[in-house]
């Protein structure tokens, strides 16, 4: 093969072989942030405290490094990824048996209004401003700051309010209505597959999943969009839509 | 706690390794280095066989590490080094002593820097 035409077939396959890596690499550091994130809990995904939204904006930043630049080695995002997981879920462990350091670590909720009173010397010390506090309550659909009587601003900057009896919701036990406890409804039919596993946790056998079936007008589960029941045997049905 | 246990061992394991990593990295180009320094002393001294044995060894020795130090090091430290190393072959095979003594000292300047970036020391964490 000609020099010339060795040097361009190099260089193709190399920037080939670039695109793969890159490719590659992240396909590699998604896996290890999705472990990593599952390692770290639930609580990771919703609201944050300090030390889990310190965390999360590390990771993603530490793993948009090796992702941009190929000549930096991947254990160089791998290796930071992983202490960050092992500081957050060492001290989550801690958390859970000393107070304190929870303490330290996410704070103390603070009470912005006590027994209807609002409390300025903690609104300045978290810095919580009378409009944040009026837009957090009409987010809670509640227009009347006397009508709350605890508000409570939580370690990961959520407001929690407690308003006074008489402007509370009437539940059935204050009016003495018997009602009964609703079961959970689990699905045994999905898009036309039959979750045996579900069907069997209630407590149903296929015979039963047949005569609702035939109840409903199906001739068979693939007919079913969705089909849940709970262990009462309530159950709801929606037979599936044909493409127009 | 299992789970705590698993990401526990998992650091552990990473750290040792980083801990071995560092050895083997100053072990790589402390013996690069030696081989490079010995290259330029022959050259200086006129046994130009030995000098090219040296130089290949150094080069060999570095290209043999390669697929361990692309896993560890910046790409474009092991180009840098690599390029000085093949400059110190070059000058070998070319019988240049002044520089030949001129690349060793490139190689050496090099490789140091590579393993003083591995050390833990405040230098490299600050």
């Amino acid at each position: 093969m000609p020099r010339a035409a060795t040097i361009s077939s190099i260089t193709e396959r190399k920037g080939c072989h670039t695109v793969a890596i890159s490719i590659i690499r992240t396909l590699i550091l998604y896996l290890a942030i999705i472990v990593s994130m599952r390692v770290m809990g639930k609580r990771q995904l919703g609201e944050l405290e300090p030390a889990e939204l310190v965390v999360a904006v590390l990771i993603s930043e530490l793993a948009a490094n090796p992702l941009q630049d190929l000549g930096t080695p991947l254990l160089y995002g791998l290796a930071p990824v992983l202490t960050l997981v092992f500081c957050e879920t060492m001290v989550s462990a801690v958390m859970l048996k000393n107070v304190r350091l929870r303490a330290f670590i996410c704070g103390k909720p603070s009470f912005i209004v006590l027994e209807g009173r609002l409390m300025q010397d903690e609104m300045r010390k978290n810095r919580y401003s009378l409009d944040e506090l009026s837009e957090q309550l009409r987010k809670r659909g509640i227009l009347d700051i006397s009508t709350v009587k605890f508000a409570i601003l939580e370690t990961d900057g959520t407001l929690s309010t407690i308003p006074y009896s008489g402007d509370s919701p009437a539940t059935p036990n204050q009016m003495q209505l018997q009602v009964c406890d609703a079961d959970y409804p689990i699905t045994v039919v999905s898009d036309g597959r039959v979750l045996l596993e579900n069907l069997r946790a209630l407590g149903f056998d296929e015979a039963w999943l047949k005569r609702q079936l035939r109840g409903h007008k199906a001739k068979s589960p693939k007919e079913v969009f969705i089909m849940s029941a709970d262990k009462s045997g309530r159950v709801y049905f929606a037979a599936k839509e044909t493409a127009q | 706690m299992k789970k705590e246990i698993t990401v526990a061992a998992l650091f552990v394991a990473m750290f040792v390794l980083a801990v071995v990593n560092i050895g083997s990295v100053s072990r790589l180009t402390v013996g690069v280095t030696r081989l490079a320094d010995t290259c330029a002393v022959n050259a200086e001294s006129g046994d130009w066989d030995a000098a090219k044995t040296n130089a290949l060894r150094a080069y060999e020795k570095w290209r043999d590490a390669e697929s361990y130090t692309r896993l560890i090091l910046r790409h474009s430290e092991l180009e840098d080094a690599g390029d000085a190393l093949a400059e110190l072959l070059g000058a070998t095979l070319n019988r240049e002593a002044g520089a030949v003594r001129g690349a060793a000292l490139m190689v050496e300047a090099h490789m140091s820097n590579i393993a003083h970036i591995e050390q833990i020391h405040p230098g490299s964490i600050f």
